[in-house]
């Protein structure tokens, strides 16, 4: 996790001071509250209530890639989202991880047959989640990147 | 929060984790919590 984290944790009542002005600033009401944030202070995930290690190292991870495609860089973040999908293929952030997978290398190839194969990996895997009725529309023949994804590719 | 718990180097200096951060190319993991320290 030092790998790619710099921790700061602040205690609701050992720090209370600084609870509140952070908390505050980051709209945190509940414990405990983790936030992925990145190098400007920009909040890109979010985790509420208790999670055991594993599952917490999925959603941290999540962050990562979540960070890498707000930020347009997506074929770092494809690489994450599919790293999520093959570290941690049991947990609950699988499926998300892995339609979002394809978008992001939609985004950044402009290849639409990158959700075609997504929504086909869906057929054969997580198939209950929501996240596969998302993709469903991606197998359809009539399907077109237009109405299956309404953001461009991004251009870089 | 994890088994490694203490192998967690953490601060609460948020400015000076954001400045890090931006030297390391890392993110900042932000713990609200009200466990047991």
């Amino acid at each position: 996790m030092n790998e790619n984290f710099v921790p700061v944790r602040v205690h609701v009542r050992n720090q209370a001071d600084e609870f509140k002005r952070l908390g505050e600033r980051y709209g945190v009401q509940w414990t405990p509250t983790i936030l992925v944030v990145d190098p400007t202070g920009e909040e890109r995930h979010r985790v509420e209530g208790f999670l055991p290690a594993a599952d917490l190292l999925a959603q941290l991870e999540l962050g990562l890639a979540r960070s890498e495609f707000a930020r347009s860089n997506f074929a770092e973040a494809e690489r994450r989202f599919r790293e999520v999908v093959q570290r941690y293929p049991d947990s609950e952030v699988a499926p998300e991880a892995l339609y979002w997978a394809g978008v992001s290398r939609y985004k950044a190839t402009g290849d639409a047959s990158a959700l075609g194969e997504t929504a086909r990996q869906f057929r054969e895997r997580y198939r209950d989640s929501s996240w596969a009725k998302k993709a469903s529309v991606w197998g359809q023949p009539a399907a077109s990147p237009a109405t299956a994804a309404s953001p461009a590719p991004a251009t870089r | 929060m994890t088994d490694k718990e203490s192998e967690i180097p953490w601060s609460s200096n948020l400015d000076r984790a954001l400045e890090t951060a931006r030297s390391q190319r890392k993110h900042v993991l932000f713990d609200f919590t009200a466990a047991p320290m």
